[in-house]
């Protein structure tokens, strides 16, 4: 936004427009001189924001009573009366202020022709509603996403610093590079870290255990943002140290979920996965920043995956030195990259750290949909223009006597052609209010499926650009559907119209209007449905990725068992265990088993993995690999194939030597034709000193962390080597698996009524859940691309129709003379058929010319996929060969002695 | 003798109330502050277009002083012979209509 300089100053617009209307100069500069003084006032106590509304609302008001007097006079001088205060004798000027009078009588004029024919007005109206109100809503979630700042002080110094490999964004960086760009940089004025994505965690302590999300972030994170806490302080620098005391910061939804709101909660401590942490501070409410959650810890030294240059699990939160632009940051950034490049070659082959502005790089998952959809309605709009157009074409020929009259009675061009527009502009603003309405219910549409609150976006509401915008379109709309049929319409000759009524027009310029009209709906349709086919495609594609397991009668749940209870190892691995064999027992269950982190739902963990004949050369450079704890049985009940060796074994538990079992894609990486069974690999999981491992089996590759990514590679550990009281169930069941839900929890609680289900959801909802920004993109696609075509399709049976009507004289000395049913049925089928094979002729390669927008959201379909394309075409030349046959019916039932005689 | 309304009469009251400043933001201060009158700065300038054609009062344009009016002319508003006049007949009819009411009015 501009800020004004100098001293205040009404908005000047306001003003003028002011001045236009008043009546007299002289009183018109005292007048604005006093609402100066006014403004003036309220300028010093209020936003600027505020005063100008209110001066525009002042202007408004004042303009609205010197133009009802002004119209008042001029009313009565037109209809004949004495005219006491003529405009001369109160020195009122020609000019804007009279436009501005006549337009307020031409839309008096305007409102009384709708509310005559309100079946036309209607459809006109719901027609531009659904258009604009689509359009005004995606404009709001697009500028509330993309274009308002983020809600941080100075938000244009924020950086957020992604990893790159060979120039792909691979977002997370190590510790160590952290370290070593923070150490080595100087554009910084603060430099932090905050862990990728959440992790749960369990409070204990209070009657039950209560499940947490928390994230791990560096002391001056928070700083760096510019959030300061709402209660408490920051984390003190040497928080991050070890040995130190344990500390916390909460969210505000927390706070009051947990400490009820006390406002004594700073020193309160709290039991998280058994260890005592003091809370430091409390974050104000709505703040959120990347993921949701509930508590964060302080990073320290040594610990949580703060070793290793290959543990790639963080993000990089920069603010730049005011003055310093993003050029020169990444220029020394690069300079870093290089050297760590030529100190770590294989880890760090390729690999460098993009700087990108915190607003842009957040908003980035959802641009391409966001841009798609907004796109997509705009087309949406113009299909409704075109039809609302088409419809004012054809009352305009209906209207023709009534402007013929008008013109011969002394009417110029002009005056018709602003009472024309005064009617498309009301019905603009009538379209355009009810639209910023319908825009607020579709905006909360937009939000349920597109999940922006990653961006800290809930609501959208009512906005200044929004309302700006929603003027704008509207004024644009009235002039795209408006201005063509009135400059048609206006254009009378008297004479003819008059002498020949209706049959004189009915083929002409209105016709073709109507019919280049259809054209254009069609094309833009094509546009539409070519788009959503395509996503619709990709969308099935992806629905039916093979993800390596089965995913049908899958049912998943988070148990979690208290500490308190469960002390060693043991007794945890007994209860699993036994859950295990109560769940199998049960009918209608195939196999259950335990995994620490569900493939899809969550993601990440990955640990360095080598082959210790074959070991890394650089002791940081260490290939990765998704690590998982599972229970025996688990790839039975996921149905991942078992491709050679056996599974777990609770026998294993025996064992002093920890197995393994790794998927297909590992035990190509690190044991290239050969065998990888009974060989030893090394993990290191940054905490402990690397540990071997023997690999005891080897299974199909699965995708963990989306569909649309190609499988990782993944490590299978016993139970014994993580221990940890918090597993997630799953269960194979032979039908629904919903209907084992409670069961399921029956089993739990005759277990150990203090064992925590929750997260219970089906595998199928977890996918689905996963790709639902795809669901979305292509549903909406699909129901604007029916739309329009439904649109497109009643423009085309209304041209069909009237071509229809205004050929009965033709059709029926045709019939008479001994035409057969096909050729009267053909002649309309082609008149239709011609106009639908223009649109196409334009849709389509206007469709593949901007199929480039969509690259980013296909998966497994090329964006010139012929298939579709041909869809589209046969579709097309379907449904309007369907729109043509009732008008084309029509024709047949022609009496020729009747549409003679009617001539 | 002309006819005037309530509104009317309230803002030639107004206007003879603000002695040596006679300006139309004081006279609208005036009304809102003092008569409780939610007063639009449309409908009062109309009504001192109207007060005028009925010939209670008269301006006339004086230069402004005040910076804040960057340059713009102030109205400094007169009630006119016939204004006081009208002012005064309404005044006797009201309290000729509030004569014998003390009874009710100060119940």
């Amino acid at each position: 936004m501009t800020r004004r300089v100098g001293p205040a100053q009404p908005p000047r617009l306001a003003e003028t427009f002011l001045r236009n209307c008043l009546p007299n100069e002289v009183t018109s500069r005292a007048i604005l001189g006093d609402l100066r003084e006014d403004y003036l006032e309220r300028r010093a106590a209020r936003p600027h924001w505020i005063a100008d509304a209110w001066y525009w609302g002042q202007a408004l008001s004042i303009a609205v009573r010197f133009l009802n007097k002004r119209h008042g006079s001029s009313r009565k001088s037109r209809t004949g009366q004495r005219d006491n205060r003529s405009h001369a004798g109160t020195g009122v000027r020609a000019g804007g202020g009279m436009l501005i009078g006549d337009l307020a009588f031409d839309l008096r004029f305007a409102v009384q022709k709708l509310v005559k024919s309100p079946g036309f007005t209607m459809t006109t109206i719901m027609t531009l509603t659904v258009g604009i109100g689509a359009t005004v809503a995606m404009f709001s979630v697009l500028d509330a996403a993309l274009i308002r700042s983020l809600p941080f002080p100075e938000p244009q110094r924020l950086v957020l610093g992604r990893a790159t490999f060979d120039g792909r964004i691979n977002p997370t960086v190590s510790y160590p590079d952290y370290i070593d760009f923070r150490d080595q940089s100087d554009v910084f004025e603060s430099f932090s870290l905050i862990r990728s994505g959440v992790q749960s965690q369990t409070i204990t302590g209070g009657d039950s255990p209560e499940p947490v999300t928390a994230n791990w972030v560096t002391v001056d994170l928070f700083p760096t943002l510019g959030v300061d806490p709402q209660l408490g302080r920051h984390f003190a620098v040497d928080e991050a140290e070890p040995g130190s005391q344990w500390v916390v910061m909460i969210s505000h939804g927390f706070w009051q979920r947990h400490f009820g709101g006390s406002a004594d909660v700073v020193g309160s401590l709290l039991i998280m996965e058994g260890f005592q942490h003091t809370v430091v501070g409390v974050m104000p409410a709505g703040f959120r920043f990347r993921y949701d959650t509930d508590i964060w810890l302080p990073i320290r030294d040594g610990i949580m995956d703060t070793a290793g240059r290959g543990s790639n699990s963080w993000l990089i939160v920069g603010r730049f030195r005011s003055g310093i632009s993003i050029d020169r940051a990444q220029t020394q950034i690069d300079v870093i990259s290089r050297r760590l490049t030529q100190a770590y070659p294989e880890s760090h082959q390729g690999k460098a750290l993009l700087l990108t502005p915190l607003g842009e790089a957040l908003a980035e998952d959802y641009r391409p949909s966001l841009i798609v959809l907004m796109a997509a309605t705009g087309l949406l709009l113009l299909v409704a223009c075109g039809n609302v157009a088409g419809l004012l074409v054809a009352r305009a020929t209906t209207r023709k006597v009534e402007f013929s009259v008008r013109a011969a009675l002394g009417a110029s061009r002009r005056r018709l052609l602003r009472q024309l527009f005064a009617e498309s502009l009301l019905m603009a603003a009538i379209a355009g209010s009810l639209g910023v309405v319908s825009a607020l219910w579709f905006q909360r549409l937009i939000l349920n499926f597109l999940p922006l609150d990653l961006l800290g976006i809930r609501e959208v509401g009512l906005s200044v650009p929004m309302l700006a915008f929603a003027l704008a379109v509207s004024a644009g709309t009235a002039i795209v559907f408006g201005a063509g049929p009135a400059l048609a319409a206006s254009q009378v000759s008297p004479a003819e119209d008059l002498k020949g009524g209706m049959r004189s027009s009915a083929g002409g310029r209105g016709g073709r209007a109507r019919a280049g009209l259809v054209v254009l709906q069609v094309a833009l349709s094509v546009l539409l449905i070519s788009a959503s086919g395509l996503l619709l495609r990709s969308f099935v594609k992806l629905r039916s990725v093979d993800v390596g397991f089965e995913t049908e009668n899958l049912l998943t749940a988070r148990l979690e068992i208290p500490i308190s209870e469960y002390a060693d190892t043991d007794s945890r691995l007994r209860f699993f265990r036994g859950m295990v064999e109560d769940i199998r027992a049960m009918p209608g269950v195939n196999a259950a088993s335990f995994i620490n982190m569900i493939p899809i739902r969550h993601r990440y963990m990955d640990w360095s993995v080598w082959d210790p004949a074959n070991p890394p050369k650089n002791h940081d450079d260490r290939p990765s690999a998704f690590s998982r704890t599972v229970l025996p049985g688990y790839f039975e009940t996921m149905g991942i194939t078992l491709l050679h060796g056996r599974d777990h074994d609770y026998t294993d538990a025996d064992d002093t030597r920890l197995k393994i079992v790794i998927s297909e894609s590992l035990a190509e990486a690190l044991f290239p034709g050969q065998s990888p069974l009974g060989r030893q690999v090394s993990v290191f999981n940054s905490v402990t000193d690397p540990m071997p491992f023997e690999v005891v089996g080897v299974v199909g590759n699965v995708r963990i962390t989306s569909l649309d990514r190609e499988p990782y590679p993944q490590m299978y550990f016993g139970y014994a080597s993580s221990r940890s009281t918090v597993m997630n169930l799953i269960v194979r069941t032979e039908s629904d698996p919903s209907a084992s839900i409670s069961a399921v929890r029956g089993a739990t609680r005759l277990r150990d009524p203090d064992a925590l289900l929750s997260s219970v959801a089906t595998m199928d909802e977890i996918l689905s859940g996963s790709i639902s920004a795809n669901r979305v993109l292509s549903y909406t696609l699909t129901l604007f691309g029916a739309t329009a075509i439904f649109l497109a399709m009643t423009g085309l049976y209304g041209v069909l129709a009237f071509y229809v009507a205004s050929r009965r004289h033709e059709i029926g000395i045709r019939v008479a003379l001994g035409a057969s049913a096909g050729h009267v049925i053909r002649s309309v089928l082609r008149h239709g058929m011609v106009l639908v094979a223009i649109g196409l002729g334009i849709g389509l390669p206007s469709a593949l010319a901007g199929r480039g927008l969509l690259r980013w959201q296909l998966f497994g379909v090329e964006s010139g996929d012929p298939a579709t394309y041909a869809a589209v075409t046969l579709s097309f030349l379907l449904i309007g060969a369907l729109a043509c046959i009732v008008p084309a019916r029509r024709a047949l039932g022609v009496d020729p002695v009747e549409a003679v005689k009617a001539e | 003798m002309p006819k005037i309304g309530e509104f009317e009469l309230l803002v030639v009251l107004a206007v003879l109330r603000q002695g040596d400043k006679p300006y139309a933001n004081n006279v609208r201060r005036d009304l809102v502050t003092n008569a409780k009158r939610s007063v639009t700065r449309g409908a009062l300038y109309r009504t001192l277009d109207r007060l005028k054609d009925k010939g209670l009062i008269a301006w006339e344009m004086e230069p402004s002083t005040s910076a804040e009016r960057a340059g713009l002319p102030m109205r400094r508003l007169n009630v006119t012979e016939k204004g006081v006049e009208t002012v005064r007949a309404s005044r006797a009819i009201l309290l000729d209509f509030f004569e014998g009411l003390d009874g009710i009015l100060d119940r």
